[in-house]
């Protein structure tokens, strides 16, 4: 297993690439996930989906891999090439124009560089760019403070909140919504990348 | 309304008619298989779907096999508790209500409901049928919080969420379109606190239970 391949670059930042998600890399996403420290913040953790074992992982690959209304990237350290996140939009539909933003920065050693900003930042603009969406949202737990100063840096804004919605370490927890629509996001990189015009 | 056909609607006799949670006006009792082609029938009203954002969430327009799949999963999965909402002067079937995502440890559960004969509507059922649904989550299920999610385009329905208790939690806007123009999708949360059983803790005599608990 080559956690160095670089594999495609097809989105490109600065600190951090998206890249294809990668079945070899299957053992790498199942050790995040049962990783308490990264997965509390996680749907998964209070869904009885923990501890995950390979089998799980294989079965949520090939569900991932061929559920067309899910984008799902692997995030990728510029420098090393390796591999340290997924990112995802969900519920892509092209009527609507809208889909769920989820990411995950599963290596620990990778938290706290900016890579969670940049990869949301990222994938912002595969979703607003290439895909022509008109709307991304978001949920998240209220003890995920990291999680929500990354998304307000990369340009979510706070939509409304579920009280007590989630519980966990013995107690009721709020969960917050986030979205932002396309007009508010400046693409930092396809639109100059990819050539094509502003939006007016 | 274009309606294609009318669906016969098998009449309820006493025998059958499970009143499992009992209103003034209506009453929540069980599904129907072989009132399948009549939920289709509701499930393929264009002025529904759209109000409820139904024709971005699943294939439309419903096929018989959509809708036999659709009713066995509600049937077998025990995530899902379903009622079919029947009028309780006549005993037909309105519409349905289902609380979806139960069981976990979370103890929550988004709600769901459509009155889909257009003659209901307008009447307050779907006000009571939310309510009678809450009161099964929150009073049998033991849920602590339900929520919902609605367009902002269904102005009727919010409100009768609003007076069964449900609160606006927030909104994500411009999140879905018809005929060119954006709408918002609204959420509403209800908690079992500020819940008040209208019907199911004097039916099953909770008081008493806990009265002689103490004693």
């Amino acid at each position: 297993m080559s956690e160095v391949d670089q594999g495609d670059i097809i989105v490109p930042g600065e600190k951090v690439f998206l890249g294809q998600m990668r079945k070899d890399l299957a053992p790498v996403y199942r050790r995040w996930v049962n990783d308490l420290h990264v997965s509390r913040t996680l749907g998964i953790i209070n869904d009885q989906g923990l501890p995950m074992t390979d089998q799980d992982e294989e079965e949520w690959f090939e569900a991932a891999r061929k559920d067309k209304s899910e984008v799902l990237f692997g995030i990728y350290e510029r420098e090393s090439g390796k591999a340290v996140g997924n990112t995802g939009l969900s519920g892509v539909r092209q009527q609507n124009r809208s889909a769920e933003f989820g990411i995950i920065i599963g290596e620990r050693s990778s938290h706290g560089k900016g890579y969670g900003t940049e990869a949301t930042r990222l994938i912002l603009d595969y979703g607003f760019t290439v895909l022509g969406l008109h709307h991304i949202w978001l949920r998240c737990v209220a003890f995920n403070e990291a999680g929500i100063r990354v998304y307000q840096k990369a340009g979510f804004r706070e939509a409304g909140r579920f009280r007590e919605a989630w519980q966990f370490g013995g107690r009721q927890h709020d969960v917050i919504l986030m979205d932002i629509l396309a007009r508010e996001f400046k693409s930092p990189v396809l639109q100059d990348l990819l050539g094509v015009p502003g939006r007016e | 309304m274009i309606r294609g056909r009318v669906i016969k609607k098998t009449p309820d006799t006493l025998i059958d008619r499970d009143v499992v949670v009992p209103g003034e006006r209506v009453y929540l009792g069980q599904m129907r298989k072989e009132l399948a082609p009549l939920y289709r029938h509701w499930a393929n009203d264009l002025e529904v779907a759209t109000k409820v954002g139904l024709i971005s969430r699943h294939n439309f327009p419903m096929t018989d096999e959509d809708e036999r799949e659709w009713f066995e999963e509600l049937r077998t999965s025990r995530s899902i508790a379903a009622f079919a909402v029947y009028e309780h002067k006549t005993g037909d079937p309105v519409g349905y209500t289902a609380l979806i995502g139960i069981g976990s440890t979370q103890r929550g559960a988004e709600f769901g409901i459509a009155i889909g004969e257009p003659t209901a509507r307008g009447k307050g059922y779907g006000t009571e049928a939310t309510r009678l649904t809450l009161d099964y989550g929150f009073t049998i299920l033991g849920l602590h919080y339900i929520w919902l999610e609605c367009t902002s385009i269904n102005q009727r329905a919010l409100k009768a969420y609003e007076r069964a208790g449900f609160k606006e939690a927030g909104r994500i806007r411009e999140a879905g379109e018809l005929a060119g123009e954006r709408y918002d999708t609204v959420f509403m949360d209800i908690l079992a606190r500020e819940f008040e059983s209208p019907v199911l803790r004097d039916l099953l005599g909770i008081e008493d239970m806990r009265q002689g608990q103490a004693t």
